[in-house]
């Protein structure tokens, strides 16, 4: 590196020192973008679990009365079309409740320190697959992102610390056979970095157009007005179940009548 | 989470490597129709009820809807079924969904209702009877009738169902579906006051005795005292004719 400085450098040289910088860039950027493709994942899975667990679980609730009244109307007014539309409620109601309390349901709101932030950065920047010198080293990375994934989402700092050392000691030994060599491999790199980001991009607006996100959405939208969604939902839907308990008692009376 | 690292997975592919949850897609879209609704609602500047009317006249199936609400709870107007039902129903015309669930629920709702009390009334069910009477009275649900309104008042009354006495009493003051007789009005009266029953006067309970009292002060004493005549004769029949 010093030799670079005291000396003017070859054109290639001038092109490979560029590249380098360039390929850095890339590097930065990719890590910084997956960084908020991982938050903003966790964030709406934490958003999805607690709008399951404060609404989702009232619709089930609501779709149980209504499967009941269904049920009971079937009985005092047995027809094919009352029976099928009592199956339909039913098949509902078991729906909805397997939604509501699914493994979706548990997962809880997520808030990565800074510090946390910056080694998955690290982490990405350094690690990532995109910019590996052969295929062993591309499994060895691969391998590495998966569990630095794993530690940043379980807000694990030790086991991220411990996965940029072993990084560290590992390969970063990659020596090039010339110049013409190295500038190759990070042409390519940055190529497949480029490409890279660019799916990360259809992923993180395909994300943002699932209807979690959308939900999410209109949640903020509805905080900025002062309204709290899921508060005002959970009690939209309390009413409802309201109103079916008292349909279902007046049919159960009916039932009762009848007997 | 998958063990693979969805780092290095194609755009396709990394979908179902996400830690999103797809199964509670059905329930995340419903949780959306249900905010655009309440959103909806927060919007909207708060139509005084002329407003509605307005705009329901003029045609809008939400605001038909609205006001069909407005006449079923009350809301602003006096409770009129015909009237929610006649808005429901233009509303259900125009697609509007909400209103077409409502009427549907409604009809079937009532339909079952109108059979069961049909079906009790016959039978000799003296509260069934009266429901039905009332209900003809007033023309809710089935066709206003006040003939047949006092023939089912009669038939509980003569069971011995001190609201019926009073309504079939009040039915003969003003001649509804019987000819007018005041005898026979002040007749069922005194019967509806000897069982010690109450009716809600503008949500207010009264003992039927008190109505009596004040009814008698103006009547002609020649017919009161026919009317006690013939309450003191009166006995109820248990089994009513078929």
């Amino acid at each position: 590196m010093l030799r670079s400085i005291t000396r003017r450098l070859k054109p290639e040289e001038e092109e490979l020192v560029r590249k380098r910088e360039e390929l850095a860039a890339i590097r930065a950027t990719l890590a910084e973008r997956e960084l908020e493709l991982v938050d903003f994942r966790s964030q709406l899975a934490a958003f999805e679990g607690r709008y399951l667990r404060e609404v989702g679980a009232l619709y089930a609730e609501l779709d149980e009365w209504n499967a009941r009244i269904a049920e009971l109307q079937a009985r005092l007014h047995p027809s094919s079309a009352s029976q099928a539309q009592a199956e339909q409620a039913r098949k509902q109601a078991r729906q909805t409740y397997e939604e509501a309390h699914g493994e979706a349901s548990e997962s809880r709101s997520f808030t990565p320190s800074p510090e946390l932030k910056r080694m998955y950065r690290e982490a990405a920047k350094r690690i990532h697959p995109d910019f590996a010198a052969d295929p062993a080293d591309r499994e060895r990375r691969t391998r590495l992102m998966a569990d630095a994934n794993r530690a940043y989402g379980a807000g694990d700092a030790e086991a991220l610390q411990r996965i940029l050392d072993e990084y560290e000691e590992g390969a970063e030994a990659v020596t090039g056979e010339g110049i013409g060599a190295e500038l190759i491999r990070i042409i390519r790199q940055a190529s497949q970095a480029k490409a890279h980001l660019s799916a990360i991009e259809q992923e993180l607006e395909a994300l943002l157009q699932s209807g979690t996100a959308l939900l999410m959405k209109q949640a903020e939208e509805r905080e900025q007005m002062g309204g709290d969604l899921l508060a005002e939902l959970a009690a939209a839907v309390r009413e409802q179940i309201r109103s079916a308990k008292e349909q279902y008692e007046s049919v159960a009376k009916q039932e009762a009548n009848c007997a | 989470m998958t063990d693979e690292s969805p780092l290095q997975v194609r755009p396709k592919d990394r979908d179902s490597a996400l830690s999103l949850p797809r199964v509670s897609s059905g329930l995340i879209a419903r949780g959306r129709r249900d905010a655009e609704a309440i959103a909806r609602r927060a919007s909207e500047p708060i139509h005084p009820l002329s407003e509605t009317r307005r705009l329901a006249e003029q045609g809008s199936a939400d605001a038909q809807n609205s006001l069909g609400y407005a006449y079923l709870w009350g809301r602003g107007v006096r409770v009129d079924h015909a009237e929610a039902v006649k808005w429901f129903s233009m509303a259900a015309e125009q697609g509007n969904w909400d209103s077409r669930v409502t009427l549907l629920m409604a009809t079937e709702l009532a339909e079952a209702a109108r059979k069961w009390y049909r079906g009790a009334a016959e039978e000799g069910n003296a509260e069934a009877q009266y429901i039905l009477a009332t209900a003809h009275r007033t023309g809710s649900g089935v066709l206003e009738d006040y003939a047949e309104a006092a023939r089912w008042y009669r038939r509980a009354a003569e069971q011995g169902h001190a609201a019926a006495q009073y309504s079939l009493g009040g039915a003969y003051f003003n001649g509804e579906g019987v000819p007018q007789d005041h005898v026979q009005a002040y007749m069922w009266l005194i019967l509806a006051a000897a069982r010690g029953a109450t009716v809600l006067v503008d949500w207010q309970e009264i003992a039927i005795s008190e109505i009596l009292s004040e009814v008698a002060e103006k009547a002609p004493p020649a017919q009161i005292a026919g009317a006690q005549r013939l309450a003191r004769t009166w006995k109820p029949t248990h089994r009513p004719d078929k």
